[in-house]
């Protein structure tokens, strides 16, 4: 009435405006969050919440699906894809590629060559859902851009894909399999 | 200090004397004029580049994030890139334009806010035009918006445009009469229109004491007046895209934006200058104090467009004339009685005088409006 929803809700502006100022004051001397890893923040929690992102980058959750990456069996240090291609059946773009060695490793199947293309993936998951030997994942590997496409920079082969696998589930399991 | 106090002045003062030693006298004054109005431009300039910035910060905070931070340190060079943008977009008239109209008004737009900043007082002597008429001149000058902004609203030939130029005619014609009314309260008490006298008027006590009620009724005209949030519906894009500028691109568009901001600038310099008390001020130099209280003003505004939703072309109209109007006539002629009445018996009476007479003037208010909503209630139950 008579403008005191007004001024109440120039409080509410005021508020923010002095808490992005306390949030900044918590953080000083550096601007960002510490070695750029951000936080969502909950609807409680006042303050800035927009994340700087080049300098700072949110965590990704468990299931999102980034990149691929193969894994490898950690005891005997041999890729756990068999090249069966299921996942290349699956594929609705056929983006993925594979072709199967044809001499055994250590009594099991592997890929001779397995190649995935980036450019025209569309991120559905089918192939990590059909993949039979759990060998398949999802990274939260998001920053995939290259400054071309002629030089083969968008087509991932099995080399890529591994150390990828190496680098988020050194341990043979990836972290959407340690969820539950 | 009295260096610092009057450094403009007496800056300018050396230059001419300087030019007069091996030029005539009417050039040298012509040369000193030509630099004022230079000062002036690029003073417009620059505060136009500082007030983009600190609006966008200012607002950014408002909403729980940074504001641009990419371009320059704090992002403060933002506004250059921006302007490269525009500088370098095409530069389109459309088809069925009326062209001379259309290519005239962002012209025309700027040309008056250029023109309020010859009689804005920014320190002890430091006006370029200190007219005797000097309120009479900004409300003159300031209503020649409005025909730019019809022009352009009417020369693009887009309905959206046609409709944003109406709701501008319609509006700031509508607030200019509030918002005079208001300032009259303060002509009132020092006898002159010139910005000058009114801020000397103020030595003792700033107008805002006296009449606080007349502040509050100007300022929210002059938001009205210069079309920001939450009076921002000629240009509210929800509805009419961008209004009037809806065609505009580039340079033209560009205008648009500089008038808009400078004319923000200019309602802050002016509230503070007949309310705050202009360059008045303890131990600070004259202009520091003008700037201060200019960008408080200006700090207001932001958090009232940070704030308020926009209202309805109803409302709008409703409070200019069925709220502010009779407001500021009845707050013109209290506050005549009160001046009438303590004349001549020092300061302390007309300041108490004018609090308690403001303050009755708000209960009326009140009373007046808890009566219309309990007659509104029993006419509601009884239908």
């Amino acid at each position: 009435m008579l403008g005191l929803g007004i001024l109440k809700g120039l409080s509410v502006t005021l508020r923010h405006f002095v808490e992005t100022y306390v949030s900044d004051l918590k953080r000083f001397p550096h601007r960002y969050a510490p070695q750029g890893r951000a936080r969502r923040l909950r609807p409680t929690e006042r303050g800035i919440f927009t994340v700087q992102y080049p300098e700072e980058r949110l965590e990704m959750f468990p299931r999102f699906r980034g990149a691929l990456m193969q894994l490898t069996n950690p005891e005997t240090d041999i890729p756990k894809c068999t090249g069966c291609g299921i996942c290349a059946r699956f594929c609705p773009v056929g983006v993925i590629e594979v072709v199967r060695a044809e001499e055994k490793r250590d009594g099991q199947y592997v890929p001779q060559s397995y190649s995935w293309d980036l450019s025209a993936c569309l991120f559905c998951g089918l192939c990590v859902e059909s993949c039979p030997f759990g060998a398949l994942y999802h990274t939260p590997e998001y920053e995939l851009s290259t400054y071309g496409r002629q030089k083969g920079e968008l087509i991932y082969d099995l080399d890529r894909l591994l150390a990828w696998g190496q680098k988020y589930a050194p341990l043979g399991t990836p972290p959407v399999e340690q969820e539950e | 200090m009295p260096f610092l106090n009057d450094l403009f002045v007496n800056l300018s003062y050396w230059i001419h004397g300087f030019l007069a030693r091996f030029l005539p006298l009417w050039a040298a004054d012509l040369i000193m004029m030509l630099l004022t109005i230079a000062c002036l431009i690029v003073f417009a300039l620059i505060t136009i580049m500082f007030i983009n910035w600190l609006e966008r910060k200012v607002i950014g905070r408002f909403q729980d994030r940074y504001g641009p931070n990419r371009v320059g340190p704090l992002g403060i060079l933002q506004f250059v890139a921006d302007a490269i943008k525009m500088f370098t977009k095409e530069d389109i008239t459309p088809a069925n334009a009326d062209r001379v109209i259309f290519n005239l008004a962002p012209v025309m737009v700027v040309v008056p806010t250029f023109l309020i900043l010859a009689v804005l007082p920014f320190g002890r002597g430091m006006v370029a035009a200190d007219l005797n008429i000097g309120f009479l001149y900004i409300v003159a000058i300031s209503s020649l918006t409005t025909i730019a902004i019809l022009l352009a609203g009417w020369g693009s030939r887009n309905k959206y445009s046609l409709l944003g130029g109406m709701r501008v005619v319609a509006q700031m014609i509508s607030y200019e009469v509030p918002m005079v009314l208001s300032a009259l309260g303060v002509i009132m008490l020092t006898g002159s229109l010139s910005l000058v006298s009114i801020v000397e008027g103020q030595s003792r006590v700033p107008f805002i004491l006296l009449q606080p009620l007349g502040f509050l009724i100007y300022f929210i005209s002059a938001i009205a007046e210069v079309n920001r949030a939450p009076f921002d519906l000629p240009e509210a894009e929800s509805e009419i895209i961008a209004g009037y500028h809806t065609e505009y691109s580039g340079m033209k568009y560009a205008m648009f934006l500089l008038a808009e901001y400078i004319n923000a600038f200019i309602v802050a310099a002016i509230a503070a200058t007949l309310f705050l008390g202009g360059w008045q001020g303890p131990s600070l130099p004259p202009y520091v104090w003008f700037f201060l209280k200019a960008y408080a003003i200006y700090f207001v505004l932001m958090w009232l467009r940070g704030t308020l939703p926009r209202l309805r072309i109803d409302q709008l109209m409703g409070l200019a004339w069925k709220f502010l109007v009779p407001l500021a006539l009845v707050n013109l002629l209290v506050m005549g009685l009160v001046a009438t009445l303590t004349q001549g018996k020092g300061l302390f009476p007309l300041v108490l005088a004018s609090l308690v007479a403001n303050g009755l003037i708000v209960a009326a208010v009140v009373i007046i409006y808890a009566f219309a909503m309990r007659r509104r209630r029993q006419v509601e139950v009884a239908a």
